[in-house]
């Protein structure tokens, strides 16, 4: 029988020896962290991708809540806009009126005054051009005079006046 | 042969002389070439024989070497048992050295860094356990705490053999596992796992239950021989399948070889080189197939036996 088909009592002793050594000292110094750190990895993994969906997930939300709140300001910006706008129009409009009603008042009250200055100037003037001729009537009959004399009296009189105007 | 690797072979002894090249040895080899003696140990006449070597076992004069084994001076017999350091026992060593250098350099790193990525060599072993544990382990044993507490056991397997037979590979290796009483003895931890296995799970009872092989109690005396051999053909399969295929591959190798000697002209050489190669690369996807299959079909027999009873 050839040297390799023998059955050697002596190296299956030597291999059962050797193998079963070397598991339990792999099993203790080899396996056991390692599997140990691979377990420990895939959680590690399985958490990170799942702390990695809960993000992707928050983020959507956020972005989903800030474009919310951006249409919700802009739809605020635009109601605001609006309304400046009117209440803009409506003051300008109510200014306008008012201005124009105050306006016409004052115009009225000017009118009035004037009225009232021009009559006042109108009854001063009177007066004066009455005591001036009441004067001048005056002065009239007590000179007798002739004519070229009631001519001369009556221009210096009239210079009088306009030197006194 | 491995005694005078310088001869110069004859066309006549050629096959025998390179198939002598697969047994064991007492020494350690590389090749044909003897680096080391190694010790002797018998166990005979009640008493145990140690000797560091074969030269210092003949100068003691019990024993010496007939056709590279012990036997007694005085009437020619082999000893009760050689329990010796041969050279497979010394390339067992070496495998697990390697194997025991390549796991703890991965294992310092998963204890620096327990979080990163693999990478290199690391990488690689984590490839090869997680594939053990996922497709060969829990695939197939069934029961979840059975297979993770024989998960030490199927990787160190799988490992083990693996490296011995790329040991086998590397040039001048010898394969320890192209030898039956390596394989027997795998197979025989195999078989004790096996039904030690079933037992522990699911109970003496069930167990000796499944010798019924599910068929009524009057089929008894056919099935319970034939689950009982069928129990011992599983171990002895394992066992003859990983030896035949270590072996095949080799002898086909020496076979190609040979046949320059053979035909005793250097003309066959290309020829003999190009298959030689293709025998060589056809051989390391065996090397990583037997390893897997001896793992795979423990994991399988270990699963139908530790099955509750259908």
């Amino acid at each position: 029988m050839p040297n390799f088909l023998e059955l050697s009592p002596g190296l299956m002793f030597w291999t059962l020896l050797n193998f079963l050594l070397f598991v339990a000292v792999l099993a203790r110094f080899a396996w056991r962290p390692l599997l140990n750190a691979l377990e420990q990895r895939e959680h590690h993994i399985a958490e990170a991708l799942r702390q990695a969906e809960q993000a992707r997930q928050d983020a959507e939300r956020l972005l989903q809540e800030a474009q919310n709140r951006l249409q919700e300001a802009q739809q605020e910006m635009q109601r605001l806009i609006r309304e400046g706008k009117q209440q803009a129009e409506a003051f300008l409009r109510e200014a306008t009126e008012k201005a124009e009603q105050l306006k016409r008042q004052k115009l009225e009250e000017a009118q009035r005054e004037l009225q009232r200055q021009v009559e006042r100037a109108y009854s001063q003037l009177y007066a004066e051009v009455v005591d001036l001729v009441l004067e001048g009537t005056a002065r009239l009959l007590h000179q007798t005079l002739d004519s070229t004399t009631h001519r001369r009296l009556v221009e210096s009189f009239l210079a009088e006046v306009a030197r006194q105007n | 042969m491995s005694a005078q690797p310088h001869q110069t072979p004859a066309e006549s002894n050629v096959f025998t002389q390179l198939l002598e090249e697969l047994g064991d040895h007492h020494g350690f080899y590389v090749g044909p070439y003897k680096l080391l003696d190694l010790p002797i140990i018998l166990w005979d006449n009640g008493r145990l024989h140690l000797y560091p070597s074969p030269t210092a076992m003949e100068q003691a004069g019990l024993y010496r070497m007939v056709e590279g084994h012990p036997v007694r001076v005085a009437d020619g017999k082999p000893p009760a048992l050689d329990l010796s350091i041969t050279n497979l026992v010394v390339y067992q060593w070496l495998g697990m050295l390697l194997v025991g250098i390549a796991l703890w350099r991965a294992v310092r790193r998963y204890r620096a860094h327990p979080l990163r990525p693999p990478r290199g060599l690391q990488n690689a072993i984590e490839a090869l356990v997680v594939f053990i544990r996922d497709e060969v382990v829990f695939a197939n044993v069934g029961h979840q705490r059975l297979g993770v507490r024989l998960l030490p056991y199927f990787l160190t397997l799988f490992f083990f053999i693996l490296v011995l037979n790329l040991l086998g590979l590397v040039p001048g290796g010898h394969t320890a596992t192209g030898s039956l009483a390596v394989t027997g003895a795998l197979a025989t931890i195999a078989f004790f796992v096996i039904n030690g296995g079933a037992i522990a799970t699911i109970g003496l009872k069930n167990w000796l239950r499944h010798l019924l092989g599910g068929g009524p109690l009057w089929l008894s005396p056919i099935l319970v021989p034939i689950e009982i051999i069928g129990m011992f053909a599983k171990a002895f399969a394992l066992c003859v399948r990983l030896f035949a295929n270590m072996t095949a591959g080799h002898i086909a190798l020496l076979s190609l070889v040979g046949l320059i000697f053979f035909f005793g002209t250097v003309l066959i050489a290309p020829v003999s080189v190009a298959f030689s190669v293709f025998v060589y690369l056809l051989e390391t996807l065996v090397a990583f197939l037997q390893a897997y299959i001896f793992t795979i079909l423990t994991a399988v027999f270990l699963g139908l036996a530790s099955e509750e009873t259908h």
